[in-house]
């Protein structure tokens, strides 16, 4: 199996439109934490003011307050995890918490293009060994054909499955859809699951949702079946 | 004399809730939407002194909402209230019609100020408008 890198170029902008998204989001979510401050003093002031301290509305407050912070730390943790898989080229990973992350991160393009995604994780747990940030950058590429030409409210499937070699994932969308998938846009992806390493299994478009069906190969199960050695990180 | 009237349009519902919150604590009548689409349908039955806007918004975006508030009552005064307003976004907004840009987060007092002000702008307009339109008739008829 060839294996190479994702061109620089390619890396480089993928890693700055998540991180400039996810950033995007945490703004978002600093900005709601300021505003329910402000309400608090809100409160507060009126109670200077001589009006009763509400005290169902401060326990309410305290709540929102906190959902925002667990939604500002999760983002947190998925983009450090997201910034770590350019670490190695050749490492183990688990392909359901690559599953996570890459939701979590994706959700604002989601969001935009008014689609929902829908995640079912593998099963078991299903370990691989090879570029994270090339299966990123892959699933990326998949998700953003399949919401190009999406109409509203449609939901979006990202699914995985072990095979002998790796796993298969399916990224695909449902019913009719506003644009074709054309097929001069299927050489990003191939640096991409060269890099994984991986590769296309099928790409079905036609008037329907486009339907990514692509393999990532395990290393480790190669290098055993070449007589390599194995390595992890 | 009746509340000033404000139309809220973000889609981070969660900031929707807590600034209207702040704003209705401070006496305005508010009224908020999470999509620009929401937003030209509620403007074609209600008058508003005033719309904040946020400019990233999925299906129709801020400027495309402005564009077509503005053409469906030229007098809005619709403000930007946005977390990421680039240089360009902000240059298009204004040149689109848009009275003022925030970036987020905005002072409440100075949002409020700006939301009194529009208002006060918003009858003046309306009342040049209505002037002229009284010249017209009287000039065209010949009283």
């Amino acid at each position: 199996m060839e294996r190479s890198s994702v061109p620089p170029a390619e890396a480089l902008r993928f890693f700055g439109r998540t991180v400039a998204g996810t950033t995007h989001e945490l703004v978002n979510v600093l900005n709601i934490v300021g505003e329910l401050a402000g309400l608090q003093d809100d409160l507060l002031r009126g109670v200077a003011a001589g009006r009763p301290l509400d005290l169902a509305k401060l326990s309410t407050l305290a709540e929102r307050t906190r959902a925002q912070t667990e939604r500002g730390h999760a983002l947190l943790r998925h983009l450090n995890r997201f910034a770590h898989s350019v670490d190695h080229e050749c490492v183990s990973y688990d392909l359901g918490d690559l599953f996570d992350t890459f939701a979590a991160l994706a959700e604002r393009t989601v969001r935009l293009a008014r689609a929902r995604l829908t995640v079912r994780p593998p099963l078991a747990t299903l370990v691989l060994l090879g570029s994270p940030f090339a299966a990123h950058l892959a699933l990326s590429l998949c998700l953003d054909a399949v919401l190009q030409g999406s109409p509203p409210n449609r939901e979006v499937h990202l699914s995985a499955h072990p095979t002998p070699a790796g796993a298969t994932v399916i990224v695909g969308g449902s019913g009719a859809w506003g644009v074709a998938w054309e097929p001069s846009r299927e050489e990003p992806l191939r640096q991409a699951l060269a890099a994984c390493p991986g590769r296309i299994v099928s790409i079905s478009a036609a008037d329907q949702a486009p339907l990514f069906t692509v393999e990532l190969l395990d290393l480790a199960h190669l290098g055993a079946e070449h007589g390599e050695n194995r390595h992890a990180s | 004399m009746r509340p000033d009237r404000v139309l809220l349009v973000d889609d981070e519902v969660a900031f929707l809730e807590v600034l209207s919150e702040r704003l209705q604590a401070r006496g305005l009548e508010v009224s908020a939407v999470a999509t620009g689409e929401e937003a030209v349908r509620l403007a074609e039955t209600r008058t508003f002194d005033a719309v904040v806007l946020d400019l990233a918004m999925p299906g129709m975006d801020g400027l495309e909402t402005l564009r077509r508030l503005l053409a469906a009552q030229p007098h809005l005064q619709v403000m930007i209230l946005t977390g990421q307003a680039t240089l360009q976004a902000a240059v298009e907004a204004t040149r689109l019609g848009a009275v003022d840009i925030f970036e987020k987060p905005a002072d409440i007092e100075t949002l409020l100020g700006r939301i009194r002000l529009a208002r006060a702008k918003r009858l003046a307009l309306e009342e040049k408008n209505t002037e002229e339109e009284i010249a017209d008739i009287l000039r065209t008829r010949g009283w």
